[in-house]
């Protein structure tokens, strides 16, 4: 009997730590925001870019965590229903951690969101990368969001009872589908 | 047949005389009645074909049928609609029917002797379909790389295999049956009325359970369709789903819909799943729901808008992440990549991940737990595509440039080490393969790495890395110790003795990680050590960085426990008991004025002989002492001194 006892103690013991961890002392006391914690494909780059568009101008602003030597925008590309202009190069730039630069695309024409990506170079650990850095543009147009939703559908089977092919005796189900008709 | 005419109550007087006359009897026929005639399907092998003209052995063996005897086939329990019949030699005969029409049948029988004398008509227990069979091959195009490359020029047609596929009248929908496809894509359906029907290929399997759906348009799961197809006979259908690209690698592009994309995803889920399964066939994995969409791209935010940052695998919602942004970065076919994320699913559902997450890359000095995970998703990728281990990710216009190469085994590793995931990559996977090199001669294959996974590394008290898997690994294949002591140290570690690295030597370059946990004993003195904090240096001061990690460990000896710290600067807290976080989140003590700071005190239950992992870390954006150096444009500050003690409470 004592031995469940102490058993019982323990579990509630564990339990319990979960939701009254701690006592502090002077000291205020916050949880860190966490973020959402993921396991990124072996190529996730240190870098960051956070667009600003002013009118036909899109100001980017790029940011790194871990610092790059030699950055440069080789090449600016519009994806989706966009045209971009002129754009001010960068090259071999040593970009530190807490540092900023700024670039910028003209916009010639747009609509809804669509997306500039600019080509990048960089080394760090002495070893060279290529990559993109990506800056959404402008929100999801009702022609867009109409788009996305087309193929999606309702799917309703119904199913024989008893194996018999029976309209009058099927049950039915559905699911949410994204339909693809092969010969459309 | 001259039995069969004896009255049935002589029968009872003779069974009933004899046990060892009843027995026999009962053995070779232990339910007919006298007289009575079995039939049962010898040609074809299924009770459902396309075989117009089924082989059926009748058998009277109580004498029901006896050798001399004609035995007759019915269509009917009255035995008036005859389909075939046969000369008896003995107790049974083969019969061929006439020719069936379409549809199903239920067979009966009875014999008639050489004096003409029918016997009764019986049988009843075999129904066959005489069906049109439909066999359906399914493929999807499956883009190779090539140098790094999607290679459209040279798609292969590749097998749906494993996938739900369901056959349903046209336009009524209903549904007529429901398949899996085997390893060669194939499904058969056999129908017996003349219809108009439609395959719907779902990017789903059940076994193990995995989905392909649209993370921009509510979780719709991905099904490719035929068009409709009328069927009055045997047909032989081939279904490919194209990749959707039309024109060269350098000017070409996605002008129909992509349909082989789900299906290359789940292609290569099953690859691993199936090597997994067949390593460990008792492993049981859990469910696992893939988004992709055409509109992923690398742009972090709303995942149902399709700003998924990059593909991954979020310990969230349970659930891979897959890019499809045309242009920017697709990673449908970039197979070695969705398997790395299902690695991560592995870990953390039937394994132990204690990764905290963040950038990496080869060649970075990472916390032990990120850098073991990362590198175990490599080493697993080439494990699925042995002997393919070149892992590459195309992107880029026309998905014509390589954002990443990593080649599995004696790739570049510029900075070896247990923080690098380059030498886990590297380790992992030379444990499982069989090629040797002069550091290398462990071959154990991928069974007893998963026995690690499953088991020592989930268990574990310390924090999951290589030291708690090699230790594990060693003490389960106790013969390979010399050999996988060598691999190990081919990669700048020490030789592994426990979970703890306690035989380690290599520190890096600032020496803060020595040892990997510092050892505190209740009630003891003060363990005093350091975090890196905000350099100059611009490798190593990340947060997952090692060298702003520090572990401490002790067993508790009462039911309550405090820790007190005591620090210069800005820190984040956390305890663990074999990997779970006793905190709520995270602890971060910020430092934001120059007046005292601390020391800080910690109660927290505890259970006597467990052993509790204290992690403390820092991230430089915190740091109040960070100064910024106009001149190298850099924050830089004093190491974060940390002293801690535990005592009962």
């Amino acid at each position: 009997m004592k031995v469940l006892i102490m058993a019982f103690f323990i579990l509630f013991n564990v339990s319990a730590q979960a939701k009254h961890p701690v006592k502090k002392a002077n000291t205020h006391f916050r949880n860190k925001k966490k973020e959402r914690i993921i396991y990124c494909k072996e190529k996730t780059i240190p870098l960051k870019a956070i667009g600003e568009l002013q009118s036909n101008l899109l100001r980017i602003f790029i940011s790194t965590d871990a610092g790059v030597k030699n950055f440069s925008v080789t090449g600016v590309r519009g994806v989706d229903k966009i045209e971009i202009g002129k754009f001010n190069e960068i090259r071999n730039i040593d970009l530190n951690p807490s540092e900023e630069i700024e670039t910028s695309v003209e916009i010639n024409s747009r609509t809804g969101l669509a997306f500039v990506v600019l080509d990048i170079s960089f080394e760090k650990d002495s070893k060279k990368f290529v990559n993109f850095l990506t800056i959404p543009v402008g929100e999801l147009s009702a022609e867009q969001v109409a788009d996305r939703k087309k193929n999606i559908q309702t799917i309703i089977t119904k199913r024989p009872k008893d194996a018999k092919i029976n309209p009058n005796a099927l049950s039915t189900d559905s699911e949410t589908v994204h339909a693809m008709q092969l010969g459309d | 047949m001259g039995l069969k005419l004896l009255p049935f109550i002589f029968f009872i007087a003779v069974f009933a005389s004899s046990c060892k006359i009843q027995n026999l009897t009962s053995s070779l026929a232990p339910e007919l009645p006298p007289g009575y005639i079995s039939v049962a399907l010898s040609y074809p092998s299924e009770t459902t074909s396309n075989e117009s003209k089924p082989t059926i052995i009748a058998t009277g063996a109580n004498g029901g049928i006896q050798a001399g005897d004609t035995v007759y086939l019915y269509l009917d329990s009255k035995c008036a609609l005859a389909v075939g019949h046969a000369l008896s030699s003995g107790t049974s005969v083969s019969i061929r029917t006439d020719e069936l029409q379409i549809g199903k049948h239920v067979f009966y029988a009875r014999s008639k002797n050489s004096a003409g004398v029918f016997g009764p008509c019986s049988g009843g227990q075999l129904t066959y379909t005489y069906a049109f069979v439909l066999t359906a091959t399914f493929t999807y195009d499956f883009v190779p790389i090539t140098s790094g490359k999607l290679d459209y020029a040279n798609v292969v047609k590749k097998p749906i295999r494993n996938a739900r596929v369901e056959v349903k009248t046209d336009p009524e929908g209903v549904l007529l049956g429901s398949y899996t496809s085997d390893e060669s894509g194939v499904v058969k359906h056999f129908l017996t009325v003349d219809q108009n029907i439609k395959f719907y290929v779902y990017a789903e399997m059940t076994s193990p359970s995995i989905v392909i759906q649209d993370n921009t348009a509510k979780k719709a799961k991905y099904v490719a369709i035929t068009p409709q197809q009328t069927v009055a006979s045997d047909k032989t259908y081939n279904f490919n789903f194209p990749s959707g690209w039309i024109g060269s690698n350098s000017s070409g592009g996605y002008v129909i819909k992509r349909f082989s994309a789900p299906f290359a995803i789940m292609d290569s889920l099953y690859t691993i799943s199936k090597k997994v399964l067949a390593a460990r066939p008792s492993i049981s994995l859990p469910a696992l729901k893939v988004n992709w969409s055409v509109d992923n791209v690398g742009v972090f935010g709303d995942l149902t808008k399709g700003y998924i940052g990059t593909t991954h695998f979020n310990s969230n919602d349970n659930q891979i992440y897959v890019l499809g942004k045309d242009g920017v970065d697709t990673d449908e076919f970039d197979r070695h990549i969705i398997v790395h994320e299902w690695g991560h699913f592995f870990e953390k559902n039937l394994s132990r991940s204690d990764s905290i997450g963040g950038i990496h890359g080869a060649g970075d000095t990472k916390d032990m737990s990120l850098a073991f995970g990362e590198g175990w998703g490599n080493a697993l990728s080439g494990m699925a595509f042995d002997p393919d281990i070149t892992y590459y990710d195309s992107c880029g216009a026309r998905q014509q440039t390589t954002c990443n190469t990593i080649v599995i085994k004696g790739g570049s590793d510029p900075n070896p080490g247990w923080y690098s995931e380059a030498s886990i990559t590297h380790i992992l996977y030379s444990i499982y393969d069989n090629v040797s090199t002069a550091t290398d001669t462990v071959a154990l294959g991928l069974g007893p790495i998963l026995d690690v996974f499953t088991g020592a590394q989930k268990t574990t008290s310390s924090m999951t890395s290589i030291f708690s898997f090699i230790t594990g690994l060693k003490l389960s294949n106790q013969s390979s110790i010399s050999a996988i002591d060598t691999l190990v140290g081919s990669k700048s570690m020490n030789y592994i003795n426990d979970v703890f690295g306690s035989t380690e030597t290599n520190f890096g370059v600032y020496g803060y990680a020595k040892p990997l946990y510092n050892t505190l004993t209740i009630g003891g003195s003060v363990v005093s050590t350091k975090l890196l904090g905000a350099t100059l240096n611009d490798i190593d001061d990340a947060f997952n960085s090692f060298y702003n990690n520090r572990y401490f460990k002790f067993t508790a000896s009462s039911f309550s426990s405090r820790l007190t710290v005591s620090t210069n600067d800005s820190y984040i807290f956390q305890v663990y008991q074999q990997g779970s976080p006793l905190f709520i989140g995270d602890q971060l003590e910020q430092r934001t004025t120059d007046d005292s700071f601390g020391p800080f005190t910690y109660d927290f239950d505890t259970i006597p002989g467990k052993t509790y992992i204290v992690k403390i870390y820092t991230d430089k954006s915190y740091l109040h002492f960070a100064t910024y150096d106009s001149v190298k444009k850099r924050y830089s500050s004093p190491p974060v001194d940390l002293m801690v003690t535990v005592e009962s409470n």
